[in-house]
Formats: C-alpha cells, structure tokens, sequence
C-alpha cells in the first residue's frame, strides 16, 4: 500500500524560538525519529505523515537566523536545502518578531526552491499590537502565506493543504527577490558568465545566487567553487567585483547585501503590517530583573545548582529503596530457582547483580534530567549563560559555552551536540574539551553508591562537591587550554533571551522520558553485556589453589563446635569469615584478578586496590558499569550477597578508608568519557587528534588530581 | 536619569548641538532607547547581529546594563544578551525625542 503513495520531502526552517518544533510536532504527530544527516554525519529530526495520496517527509532543520554560515548550524540547514533539494521549504515566521523573521526568508527565496511561509503565533503578535495583512504580505513577497498556532494546532490543515497545492501544480512561482542595484546586478552578471562555463561543478547550485555569495566573500562557497574548472578566474573576478563596489559604496559589500535585504523587508512589512503599541513592561522584564540581576543573579542559580543536586537525592532515595528490594527478590527468587552451580551464578551474580546495580538509580536520573528538562524549556538555561558569562568571559570563554556545559550534569552526548550553538570553532572545540568535567548523570550512580556508604549524612554535600571539583577543574583547563593550544579571545557573544515559559507537561515528559530511555536501554544491552563479561572474567578460571586447605578448617571448626569448644553463633562466624577469604582468594586468581593486580602499581599512590582498577577498567564503556562491577565484585567476592547491600559491603570493607573513596570518586569524574560520548566527541569534532587529545588530557587530570587527593590528605594524616 | 542624558549630550540643553551620534553600546543607560547606526568589525560579526534583528536604523531599549558582564537589550519585541567586549563595537545614537 505504502508503494502506491506519492513521495514528497518538506524541510522546516525557521528562527531559533519561532515555534518550529511546535509545527513540527503538529505535522508529524508522534511518527517522527531521529536520524542522521547524509555526509556531516549531524543528527536531524524526521516524521512522517501520509495526507491525501501523499507520503510526506517532514525534516526539521536547526533553527537558524540566517544562512550565512556562520555557525555549524547554519551550515547544516544551508546544505541541507541545497544538496538533498527537499520539494517544498517551509519557512516558519514568528509573526511576532517578524522582520527579523523575514530576514531568513530572503535568504531562503534565493536559492530557488518553492517556500511556504508558515506565520505563527500570529494570536501573540495581535496581543503586542501588531497586525498582519497576511494576503497582502504574501503578494508582496509573492511567497504563499499560511496563519498558524502551533501549540493550539491552528492552521496545519490549511499548510497541509497548501503543500499538496503546490505539489500537484508541478511549479511554482519565482519569489520577489532583493533589489541589490544595478551596480550589483552587473557584477553578478560578470561572475555568472564564468560560473556557466563548467555546469558540472556547480549542478546544485543557482549561478545568481553564487555570484551573490562570492561578492560576500562567504568561506564555504569559495571552497566549493575551488573546484570549478575555471576557478581562478573566478576568484581574480570576485575581487575586483568586491573592490569595485566598495570603492563605489564605501562599505562592504557583505554590509550593503544586509542592508538592501532589510530595506525590502521593511519596505514589505510598512504596507501589510501594522503596529499600534510600542511596547509594554511585562512579566518577562520583572522575573529578568531578578534572575539576571548583577548581584543576585549568581546567588540565585547556585541555589537552584544545589536545589537540582539536592532533589535529586532525597527523592530519589525511596524509590530506589523500592528498586532495590525488588531486585534483592529477584535475585533470592532466581538462586532458588535455578540450581546452584555456574548459569546460577551468572544470573545471579552477573545479570541480576549487574544489571540491577545501574537500574536502582533510575529514580535518580529521572529527576536530574526533568530537573534539567525544566531549565531548558522554562527559557531558563539562557539566563543561566548571560549569568555566567561575565565568569566564562574572565577564563576566556563566553557565556553560551556554559549551556552545553550544564547540559553535560545530564550526559555528554547531547552536551557535546548541544555545543553546536557556539559559532566560534575555537571557542566550541574548548568547550567540547571542558565539558567532559561537567559531571554526567552517569557517574551519579557511582558517587551515591560510595558517598552513601562512607559519608551516610552528608552524602548530598559531598556529592555536590565533586561536581564543584568538576567545574573548578574545566575551569582551569580552558586557562591552559587558552595559555597553550589555542591562543585568543573568545568570539562574540550574542544569544536571544526567549520569553518565559510555563513548560508543557508534555514536553518535560518527552525530554525526560527520551533521556531516561536512553538509560534504560543502556542498562539492557552495554551494561548487561559488560556485566556478563566481568562476571567470565571474575569466575574463571574455575581451578583455585588456595593458600590453605580450608575445607579442612572448616571441617575442623565444625568437629570443635560438636565437641562443645565453639557455640552456633560463633561457628557461623568462623565459617562465614574462611568462605569470604575463599571467595576473595578465587577472585584475585581470576581472569580480572590477574588484570587488577596488573595495573595496581600504577593505580597503588592513588590509594587504589586492584578490585577498583577492575571497575575502572571496566568504566570505558559506560560509568554506570563501575557499579554493576563493583557489584559483581562484591557478589562474587561476599559470601552472602543477597542479605546485605553492595553499600554495607563497602563499607565495612577494611581495605577502603574515606580519603581513598573521595580519591576514587574524583578519579571516575575525570577520567575519559565513556565509549558512547567518545564516538560523539569524534563525530562532532571530526577529528582523531582532538579524541586522542581528550583521552590524554582526561586520564592525566585524573590520576593528577587523585594523587593530589590521597597523598595530601595522607599527609594531613586523614587517611 | 535626566542628569545622565544631560551628561551624554555634553552637559548642554541644547538639543541641537552636541548630539553625540558616536555613542557605543556599552555606554548605554538602563531603560533607555537608542538607534542602532552600525558596527566596527568583520562581515560575520556583522552578519550575526543584524541576523538577530539588531541593524541600521532599528530602535531598542536597554534592560540591562550593569557596567559589567553581558548587556540585556529589548529590540523587536525580543531580548538578547550581548557581551561587553562585543557591545563595545556596536554603534549607536541617542533616540532623537528623549522618551
């Protein structure tokens, strides 16, 4: 049936914050994935609907305010549009703001493909004054124009419609366009007729257009154009069309191109809108006053830092007492079941205890990410960049850096993407090297494991500790990042403040549920399948030679119990004390045993025994595995592993002492990131030597830093 | 607030004379509206602000401006946060009938 549907491809365009991913969830409903683009291997939206004989794919691009390729984004949307040719580009216009809106749609109408423009939220601009002849605004710009309201779902019949419009019309008509002068026009005539000579090159491309974006001197046009058969010329010809119009115009011609676009946007905009309120105070102005405020601005998000890290525990604590004793049925239940021997302990002690060590914190990672859900969509996160800039501006950052960075308390994954929005490559690949050291919910786990095992009362604080360490830490590296590689000033800062929002239940939910999925899923398939090869690795192999024959002292013990020497209580002491030796003596022959004991001399100044080089070993893949490991340690290695919590093991554990725990803890904040968020690191970065970098530098910091920790605290005498 | 638009018009109440066209934007004053008239520096910098609505001839009004850290403005029914180092090289004027 699907075969017989016509196929049609819809891009989405639109200004940060015009309400595009509104449309587009409107349009697409709850059929939509994300996929990656072709070549710039970045990840895009895609949804699908079938209306009227037709199989739409709708493609939402980033959110741009120009196609300049400035920024990765706009670079991203540009070529998108350029390259895969989607038949119909819908260009979302905040009917509010709509000048600058419009400044994209200039752009966008010449590149030569049908555009609708979707003018939205046109019941907010009416309540700001402003008012929009959207007929007339259309035969102006000779663009179809469709009123919509995203989040009431108005007017997306009536873009539905027009979209199969255009699509049964087979064509369309050609956009008003931007008078650039006759000047302009006859030195795009000049490098049209060179670029016309080699059409193979330049097969997607409208020669206008190019020559426009050679006279604005645009970097990755020129790239593309490099290799045209008569490239030279080209260039030779540009310069002297650039040359000719500045001395003509004193000005740039990239200057003028603006002005000239602004001037036929605004000329558009005096016929068919008008404005009958300048402006009014409103609840926005008020809450900024104190959330951005020179003085209370900082105080006020530190506290909400903490509020975040603080709730994250104490909510987060009963649930995960619910989790845990369901897992601990599970895993009574599943040793009863199943008859002892070696698949009884690889359920029991890999999977259940693996799996079910990194799935108790859920609870908590849920919360820490609606927490951070509720930053994003309230508009706050952009608050918290413009606080954060005057500090960011002193260690030679800008304020925007600090948005990826706050996203990384969540995961490195959309952190390192959610950098894109920084246009400066410098100033992104410093913030990508930094936010490593944002500590990531998946090191949470590991931190309320052993902070409530060693510090039960004020686990929270220590907590928020580290993740102060981890701040102090990238902090530190963007000064010697600066001091060495990449020497500078950070670009420039500018960023839209979008208006305060009340988020929508279900948004938070989508984001929260998207990432917390994420999580689960990870459980189910890395952490269980490191889990089952930490469990092989820490079973076999299965032939022992233990230091003493003590079967034969248990045997003892049990004819002197007989004989009257030892009371019940007193046998099962001595008895439970040989089998924890046992079990220990087992797991240091192992296969992960003769691994640890390996890396312990390197790891033995940090105050590190060989079972922690296990876990962090098996940390590359994925923090929350140094859990389930230690877990399987412990299961493995305690005797009696169902009545007593992982936490009591550790505790009571002698070879642990508080200073190595906190030496611990900064170790797994700062050492490499984890497989997945190395793979993105790499693909945003493009770049082996910076991964490579990144690995050298994270694992140095933390062993530095561990150090520093354990042997000064040692000789503080605190350990 | 009227003292300092005395200052910023050389301390005369003239208003045609001394009329400073040069200001910057980090000179500017909390709750007042000026006109953007241009920027020194380079064609992607250009392209950025005036990308962002902020270009020749446009009104805005200052939310905030500390004396230090980022400057808050309000231009077209949007705000925006633009660095001190940044805002230094956007020119403005005064808005001709002090509001």
């Amino acid at each position: 049936m699907a075969t017989s549907l016509k196929q049609l491809s819809v891009a989405l365009t639109g200004n940060p914050n015009s309400g595009k991913t509104t449309i587009f969830n409107a349009l697409t409903g709850a059929n939509q994935h994300v996929g990656n683009f072709p070549g710039v291997t970045v990840e895009k939206k895609e949804g699908y609907l079938n209306h009227n004989g037709y199989r739409i794919k709708f493609v939402d691009l980033p959110g741009t305010y120009s196609l300049s390729a400035g920024s990765l984004d706009e670079l991203i949307a540009r070529n998108f549009i350029i390259e895969d040719r989607p038949d119909i580009v819908i260009d979302i216009v905040d009917a509010s703001n709509i000048e600058r809106n419009l400044y994209l749609t200039t752009q966008l109408s010449e590149l030569g493909l049908p555009i609708i423009i979707a003018l939205n939220m046109s019941d907010m601009a009416a309540k700001f004054g402003i008012n929009i002849d959207h007929k007339y605004l259309s035969a102006l710009l000779k663009i179809p124009v469709v009123p919509t309201v995203g989040n009431k779902e108005k007017g997306i019949d009536q873009l539905l419609n027009k979209i199969i419009e255009l699509a049964e019309s087979g064509s369309f008509e050609e956009p008003a366009n931007v008078k650039y002068g006759k000047e302009f026009q006859n030195e795009i005539c000049r490098l049209c007729d060179i670029l016309a000579k080699d059409k193979e090159t330049i097969a997607n491309y409208k020669t206008n257009w190019l020559a426009l974006k050679l006279l604005e001197d645009d970097q990755e046009i020129k790239k593309m154009v490099s290799k045209h058969k008569h490239a030279e010329q080209i260039f030779k010809q540009a310069e002297l069309g650039r040359a000719n119009l500045t001395k003509l115009y004193h000005e740039d011609p990239a200057a003028l191109i603006t002005d000239k676009r602004y001037g036929f946007i605004s000329g558009a905009c005096s016929e068919a809108t008008s404005m009958t309120v300048e402006r009014r105070h409103d609840i926005s102005d008020s809450i900024d006053y104190l959330l951005i405020h020179p003085y209370l601005g900082l105080p006020i998000f530190a506290g909400l830092m903490w509020l975040m890290f603080h709730l994250t525990f104490t909510l987060g604590e009963k649930p995960m007492g619910w989790i845990e004793a369901g897992i601990g049925v599970l895993g009574k239940l599943a040793a009863q079941i199943i008859p002892a021997g070696i698949i009884n302990s690889l359920v029991v002690d890999g999977v259940i205890h693996g799996v079910g060590g990194v799935i108790i914190f859920l609870p908590n990672i849920i919360i820490l990410f609606l927490a951070i859900a509720l930053l994003e969509d309230t508009g706050y996160m952009a608050r918290a960049a413009f606080v954060m800039d005057r500090i960011m501006h002193r260690i030679g950052l800008h304020g925007k850096s600090f948005i990826p960075m706050l996203i990384g308390f969540g995961c490195s994954v959309p952190a390192y993407m959610g950098s894109r929005i920084i246009d400066d490559k410098t100033d992104r690949l410093i913030t990508m090297h930094v936010t490593t050291f944002m500590s990531c919910g998946a090191r949470l786990p590991v931190y309320i494991l052993v902070c409530g095992a060693f510090w039960p009362k004020n686990a929270g604080t220590i907590v928020f500790s580290l993740y102060v360490l981890g701040v102090l830490i990238a902090i530190a590296t963007v000064k010697i990042l600066r001091n060495w590689r990449f020497r500078g000033m950070s670009s420039a800062f500018v960023m839209e403040l979008p208006p305060y929002r009340v988020p929508t239940f279900r948004s938070l939910l989508l984001h929260t549920w998207e990432r917390s999925w994420l999580y689960i899923r990870k459980a189910g398939t890395i952490i269980l399948g490191i889990s089952i090869i930490m469990w092989f690795l820490m079973t076999f192999p299965q032939t022992t030679t233990y230091s003493q024959d003590y079967n034969e002292l248990l045997s003892r013990a049990g004819q002197k119990e007989a004989a009257g020497g030892l009371d019940v209580i007193q046998l099962a002491e001595v008895t439970q004390n040989y089998e924890n030796i046992m079990a220990a003596e087992k797991l240091a022959n192992s296969f992960a045993g003769q691994m640890g004991k390996l890396i312990e001399p390197v790891i033995k100044p940090l105050g590190f025994d060989w079972r922690l080089g296990i876990a962090l070993i098996s940390g590359f893949a994925a923090k929350e595995t140094v859990v389930s490991t230690m877990a399987t340690v412990y299961g493995v290695g305690g005797a009696d592993e169902s009545s007593d919590s992982l936490r009591r093991s550790i505790a009571i554990d002698p070879a642990y002492s508080p200073l190595k725990a906190y030496a611990f803890l900064a170790f797994i904040l700062l050492y490499v990131p984890c497989m997945a968020a190395m793979a993105v690191f790499l693909r945003e970065t493009g770049s082996w030597k910076e991964l490579l970098f990144q690995l050298f530098y994270t694992s140095a910091m933390a062993y530095g830093i561990s150090l520093i920790i354990f042997q000064g605290g040692k000789l503080l005498g605190m350990g | 607030m009227r003292f300092f638009d005395w200052v910023s018009r050389g301390g005369t109440n003239n208003d045609n004379i001394n009329v400073p066209n040069e200001l910057h934007l980090d000179q500017t004053i909390e709750g007042t509206i000026y006109i953007m008239v241009g920027l020194e520096g380079g064609s992607r910098f250009r392209e950025k602000i005036y990308s962002m609505g902020l270009n020749p001839g446009v009104k805005f009004s200052i939310i905030q401006n500390s004396g230090h850290g980022p400057i808050e403005i309000e231009v077209r029914q949007t705000k925006l946060a633009i660095g001190r180092t940044m805002a230094a090289k956007i020119k403005i004027k005064q808005n001709g009938n002090l509001a």
